[in-house]
């Protein structure tokens, strides 16, 4: 029982993560694309974080600046990248963003070297014992600081008039102009709030994971099946999807033992597959409400 | 000066010339009809007006030229478009497509009287404001799609059919609400109909299209005396 809790929380801290991620992905998709590119973008981001750390700065210091600059970034990467192929099939615009991750990926490794690097958490070590259960409070924390954030991002889209003009531009570009929605900077807010929780997810996981230009793929596949198995017109079921998958994860690894950490890819995979076939909303997606 | 002019204003569809020259004038306070078959170019002609297409030609509101403005500037200067379908967001609930109507409003003190105004127009948008638009009847929905109009405070209400797929009942109702919005509100409204009869009973003034072009226009009482007219254009 004790193993089991001290699996599902640090199982939470790696979800936490997903779960960013998968918000990030579900934010974009208003959209109507998938971008392939935001673990790249999460990387980046650490490795921008990472640098800054290295220089000197206060971590938090840090983690303030590279959340905004990922939010600018993201904005203007919009603007300049993808704002050409509005109007365009979705499908260019997922190529290009399968493009940006190749090369996001590269220009990392050449910019930072592909060697593995640690990240430093400003938490302190050791466990919280809870009735003999032993909580890594680092994990905890991890978990604590993306949940606020998100928290944040959730007020954000329900309380504010441009979280509003947000989610209303995924509906209907047309009719939101109309009520005077400038839509392609409502897009392009969109991908920078995504860069901007991408970030703080990559941050908080990299002390688990480490640095490393390819360090985001693995939490990209599994933020995709937490998006999926969460609904992706859900944000909240896509942080719900990201904390489940993160959790199944970790236990499958551990009770399953012939999966074990090799096939925990697979996983994932197995969970989009599942989900689509079987509640291709997602847990929490809205099938579409229609009056015929 | 008229509230809007228009002046040989054309647009197409890819190839295809959907309006060859449309002239029109619609007067500060008035409530002006466009009518004419399907295919005619009436709601292509609003389009051109609030800039959800391409256009060239003659477009003047208030004095200031618009025909090279976005959609989303047109909406600034005051112009309201309830599209054809009606455009609302079908998964936010009534309240929620009130505050998008809402959108460009800054003085937030005055906007509560007019959810309130909205709400005493329609009386079952009240009742139903937690509801998803898109659960609400056809007549419903074409009072959401004319109350979140409002919500802007437009000088000018672009309407396009809203009698469109309603019972006559409904259909007296909001005419008398479009009628009220004009005479109480002081909003100019160009409205395009299928139904001449009941559009023309409301306005001042009324145009005619025919494969885009303006047929014929007129006062109502000219329009209803002109047979040729009846027999051809207004099927009654």
């Amino acid at each position: 029982m004790e193993a089991l809790l001290q699996q599902i929380v640090s199982g939470l801290a790696t979800g936490g993560a997903y779960a960013g991620v998968a918000l990030a992905l579900v934010l974009v998709t208003e959209t109507g694309i998938i971008n392939f590119a935001q673990g790249e973008f999460a990387m980046i981001s650490v490795f921008v974080a990472w640098t800054l750390i290295q220089c000197g700065v206060n971590y938090w210091l840090a983690f303030a600046i590279t959340l905004a600059v990922s939010l600018a970034v993201g904005i203007l990467i919009e603007r300049t990248l993808m704002r050409p192929l509005e109007g365009a099939p979705h499908l260019n615009s997922v190529m290009a963003t399968m493009g940006l991750m190749a090369i996001l990926n590269s220009g990392a490794g050449f910019t930072w070297g592909y060697t593995i690097k640690s990240f430093p958490s400003p938490f302190p070590e050791g466990a919280l014992w809870l009735g003999g259960v032993a909580l890594s409070i680092q994990h905890l924390c991890a978990f604590g600081v993306t949940m606020i954030l998100l928290l944040l991002v959730f007020g954000f889209l329900r309380f504010t008039k441009l979280g509003l003009a947000l989610r209303a531009a995924h509906q209907d570009p047309q009719a939101c102009r109309l009520m005077g929605v400038r839509v392609g900077w409502i897009f392009a807010l969109g991908w920078g709030l995504a860069a901007f929780v991408g970030a703080s997810a990559g941050i908080m996981i990299a002390p688990i994971v480490f640095l490393d230009p390819s360090m985001m793929l693995g939490p990209l596949l599994y933020a995709l099946a937490g998006a999926t198995l969460g609904g992706w017109d859900s944000p909240g079921g896509a942080v719900l999807g990201g904390l489940l998958v993160g959790v199944i994860q970790n236990l499958v690894g551990t009770y399953i033992p012939f999966i074990g950490p090799d096939l925990s890819f697979g996983v994932a995979l197995v969970l989009i597959v599942g989900v689509l076939l079987f509640k291709p909303a997602g847990l929490f997606g809205r099938v579409r409400v229609r009056r015929v | 000066m008229p509230l809007l002019e228009i002046e040989g204003l054309q647009a197409s569809y890819g190839q295809v010339k959907a309006l060859h020259g449309i002239s029109m004038e619609v007067g500060e306070g008035n409530i002006v009809a466009m009518l004419g078959a399907n295919g005619a170019g009436k709601t292509t002609t609003l389009r051109a007006i609030s800039g959800l297409i391409r256009r060239t030609g003659g477009v003047r509101f208030n004095g200031r030229p618009i025909d090279r403005e976005s959609a989303e500037n047109i909406v600034r200067m005051g112009v309201a478009h309830v599209p054809e379908n009606r455009g609302l967001f079908g998964q936010f609930t009534v309240w929620d497509n009130l505050r998008m109507g809402a959108y460009l409003r800054r003085d937030t003190d005055t906007l509560k009287e007019d959810f309130q105004k909205a709400f005493d127009n329609f009386p079952r948008l009240g009742e139903r404001r937690t509801q998803l638009a898109a659960t609400l009847s056809g007549g419903e929905q074409q009072m959401l799609a004319i109350a979140r109009g409002l919500m802007l405070r437009p000088r000018l209400l672009l309407l396009d059919e809203p009698s469109l797929g309603l019972a006559p009942l409904i259909v007296q109702e909001i005419f008398q609400i479009i009628r009220s919005i004009n005479r109480d509100g002081g909003t100019t409204v160009l409205l395009v109909e299928q139904n001449a009869a009941i559009a023309l009973s409301v306005s001042q003034h009324a145009y005619v299209l025919e494969t885009g072009q303006v047929a014929v226009s007129g006062t109502p009482e000219e329009l209803r005396q002109n047979e040729g007219l009846q027999k051809s254009y207004l099927g009654y």
